[in-house]
């Protein structure tokens, strides 16, 4: 199977569905000449021509209501956020117009729609371009999100994204672009709202999505190797819809569970995580959900507080052996 | 199969305590056979069997607190079977809800409150209660799960978590080691208790004083602070009684806006009266106490200020006719507040008798719940402790409270100017602010005072 990098699979993405689908196009902000802030639509311009990717002015609000018009006549475009944390100008278009529209027309005008850039933090970009939004946008109906972790979903769920007839946010783990994976040739299409066992195991299941799943699969690691605990690693990368049944199956199995988050605790996808497995595998509990979060600060710029600030190997592993009464506090 | 169910005594009662089995699991009992004593929050008593039959589930333990009408206890009658040890809990608690025919027991003699058998509610050891221990250990879900499943006994397994709790693994051991098989010990009484619905049944009761504590504690339950536990200190664990007057108390105190008025009465006619009275009275075996005229004067009063005879509810203020008197009666345990009914058309010697009496069944524990709920006014006396003065704490829904004191000589000034003993008494009124306004409260009090210093108006 060849293998990929994290952007060159979002690349394959996009470009096999352009190639399949003469609808879809790029738009973003110096996505074209430039091939994009962190390249990932380089070449594209050339390949497929200024009308199908536009490099936009610096206003995210009007590119994306300019995107949803395009969504709502029948193209579908692929919608570039030079990072997240500046979708807070295009919120309204977002949430007002991108996730309703189809329910206000009764069905009758869907928008076809992917929004897609890099999420959450851990290169050092400071407190103002360190958000994580799955769960403000995960709150919304109306909206699809979902946040890839491998090159194999990043493609995969990027072609299941371009087809989805909603609106669908696309959460890159943006300090991933450089990682590799193995990706199959052809469409590997990944189903939205199924989680991925990333790992198996009985005795406790860490539960994430995003960077933090790579960050569990090393604890899981630790965890065999120091304490000979077999832990189970869910990625959920599917956020909405969501997957509850494959959380609920592993801990069924486990009885014990962390969920894991790099955004902030407070109404999060983590504590969502925590709240369906008490509804619906409270009997099968045996300690309750522990919830590693990141720290209550707007992320700092410096490396050593910037890691700090973010789930680390060993909260991680110290939630697991909480959960695991390994560490027992009176 | 009937169920022998916790007893509804009086419109206020939410749960009572069981304090004491008097049967065990497996005997015969006859209708009228006292089967377990139980405490409300005003009284003790025992509970009858309402049938005939074998005692075939205790369902709960010595000391837990229980809701009104949940079933505490099965009677097997005459050939049917007695759940069977396995999995018959859940059966027989499906029987029961489906069992419309209500209270199965009734109350029979009303002893001395007492207190509860500690808080810690002990398994009874001699009989096969055990499994309902499920309820007072912390214990995870799956291992709640895993003790239904294997027919364990929770009291028997030690846990290892966090404050003791009983996790997975504890579990897993005693099931490799056996130990914790419920029924694997032998028993004098023979009844082994299944493990199954029961132990659901129990779990979730002994949350319930705490979360009682909780509220009692107010809306700030962080400031109220650990035990110290340094040498030389005792922890008394508040009773029923306590725990239900520090409620009703916080709660009069935080939500019904309290104003008070003092007025100070010459009493030296009224003691002059009741001397007169009791002396003409002796053969009869009459003795009038102050606090049947102050009781007296108080009802009188009322009848012209119907918003102090009221009930604050939740469609507007009820105003009453009749002065339902409710006379606060100190007991070792707290106090309670039992009422003399439509006090203000009754006689001195009429009230006198009466407040004996109920005073006397109080401090017995054997006042019925109608002798004690439904009062209009309360008076509250403290004048034989000797205190000068004093105010009390409204008991809602009531409008109003009157506080009385010791009568104490003073010089006092007569016509003339020319100072002269008196024998003066304090009382203090205590009002609700929502359904009075200061002005109702001061005239009503100087209308108690006039009454009193001009006695024989009490016996129009």
């Amino acid at each position: 199977m060849p293998e990929m990098t994290y952007r060159e699979a979002l690349r394959a993405g996009m470009a096999e569905e352009m190639e399949r689908d003469e609808k879809v196009l790029l738009m973003g902000e110096d996505i074209g000449v430039y091939g994009g802030t962190h390249l990932i639509t380089d070449g594209f311009l050339d390949r497929f021509g200024k009308k199908r990717v536009i490099d936009t002015p610096i206003a995210e609000g009007g590119f994306t209501g300019a995107a949803i018009g395009m969504a709502m006549m029948g193209l579908k475009p692929v919608v570039e956020m030079m990072t997240w944390n500046f979708s807070f100008l295009a919120a309204d278009q977002i949430i007002q117009n991108a996730a309703k529209v189809r329910y206000f027309s009764g069905g009758q005008v869907e928008v076809p729609l992917v929004i897609r850039g890099p999420n959450g933090g851990g290169v050092q970009l400071s407190a103002q371009h360190t958000h994580s939004l799955e769960n403000m946008y995960g709150h919304f109906p109306g909206l699809k999100v979902v946040s890839p972790v491998t090159p194999n979903d990043a493609k995969g769920m990027m072609l299941t994204a371009i087809r989805d007839p909603n609106p669908v946010i696309f959460l890159e783990a943006g300090a991933l672009y450089g990682t590799k994976g193995e990706v199959p040739e052809g469409d590997n299409a990944v189903e939205f709202g199924k989680a991925r066992v990333a790992r198996e195991g009985t005795d406790v299941t860490l539960i994430s999505y995003g960077r933090q799943v790579n960050l569990c699969l090393r604890v899981a690691e630790k965890l065999e190797e120091e304490d000979d605990v077999s832990a189970e690693v869910i990625d959920l990368r599917s956020l909405r819809p969501f997957d509850s049944e494959t959380i609920v199956e592993s801990v069924k199995k486990t009885h014990r569970a962390v969920a894991v988050q790099e955004q902030w605790r407070w109404f999060g996808v983590a504590s969502e995580v925590a709240s369906i497995i008490q509804e619906q595998a409270f009997d099968y509990l045996d300690a309750p959900v522990v919830r590693v979060s990141g720290a209550e600060v707007p992320a700092p710029y410096a490396r050593n507080l910037e890691l700090a600030a973010f789930p680390s190997e060993d909260a991680v592993a110290k939630a697991a052996r909480q959960v695991l009464y390994q560490e027992v506090s009176a | 199969m009937p169920e022998v169910i916790m007893p509804k005594m009086g419109d206020a009662m939410e749960e009572g305590t069981l304090l004491k089995w008097l049967k065990s699991e497996g005997d015969e009992v006859a209708e009228g056979d006292p089967i377990a004593e139980i405490e409300t929050d005003k009284v003790t008593l025992e509970i009858e069997a309402e049938d005939s039959g074998t005692l075939a589930q205790l369902m709960v333990s010595e000391g837990q607190d229980v809701p009104v009408g949940e079933a505490i206890a099965f009677i097997a009658g005459e050939g049917e079977e007695v759940p069977e040890k396995g999995g018959g809990g859940q059966e027989a608690e499906a029987e029961a809800g489906g069992d419309d025919s209500g209270a199965q027991a009734q109350t029979a003699t009303e002893e001395q409150p007492s207190q509860p058998q500690g808080g810690g509610a002990q398994p009874q050891a001699a009989d096969g209660a055990q499994a309902d221990g499920n309820g007072h250990f912390r214990a995870s879900p799956i291992v709640r799960r895993l003790a239904r499943e294997n027919n364990l006994d929770l009291s028997r397994i030690n846990g290892s978590g966090p404050a003791g709790r009983i996790v997975e693994r504890d579990v897993r051991a005693a099931m490799e080691s056996g130990t914790a098989q419920a029924g694997a010990q032998a028993d004098g009484g023979g009844a082994q208790q299944s493990p199954d619905g029961q132990a659901q049944t129990a779990v979730e009761a002994p949350e319930q004083p705490q979360g009682q504590i909780v509220e009692m504690q107010g809306f700030q339950p962080a400031r109220i602070p650990e035990p110290t536990g340094v040498p030389g200190t005792t922890l008394v664990e508040p009773t029923r009684m306590m725990r239900v007057i520090g409620e009703r108390m916080t709660e009069a105190k935080q939500h019904v806006p309290h104003f008070y008025a003092t007025v100070e009465v010459r009493m030296d006619a009224a003691m002059a009266l009741r001397k007169q009275l009791n002396e003409q009275l002796e053969g009869e075996g009459v003795k009038l106490s102050v606090n049947d005229f102050v009781m007296k004067a108080c009802a009188v009063a009322l009848r012209n200020y119907p918003n102090l005879n009221a009930l604050y509810t939740t469609r507007g203020v009820e105003l009453h006719e009749k002065v339902d008197m409710a006379m606060a009666v100190a007991l070792d345990q707290g106090l309670i507040t039992p009422v003399i009914r439509d006090l203000a058309s009754k006689g001195l010697a009429t009230i006198s008798r009466e407040s004996k009496d109920l005073a006397a069944r109080a401090r017995d524990g054997k006042l019925k719940p109608e002798e004690y709920q439904g009062g209009t006014f309360t008076v509250s006396n403290m004048g034989m402790f000797g205190v000068e003065s004093f105010t009390a704490i409204i008991n809602p829904p009531q409008a109003a409270i009157v506080a009385v004191s010791s009568i104490e000589k003073r010089p006092a000034f007569d016509d003339a100017g020319l100072v002269v003993p008196a024998s003066m008494m304090k009382l203090t009124l205590s009002a609700d602010h929502r359904i009075a306004n200061g002005r109702d409260g001061a005239l009503y009090m100087s209308e108690v005072k006039r009454t009193l210093e001009n006695p024989v108006l009490l016996m129009v």
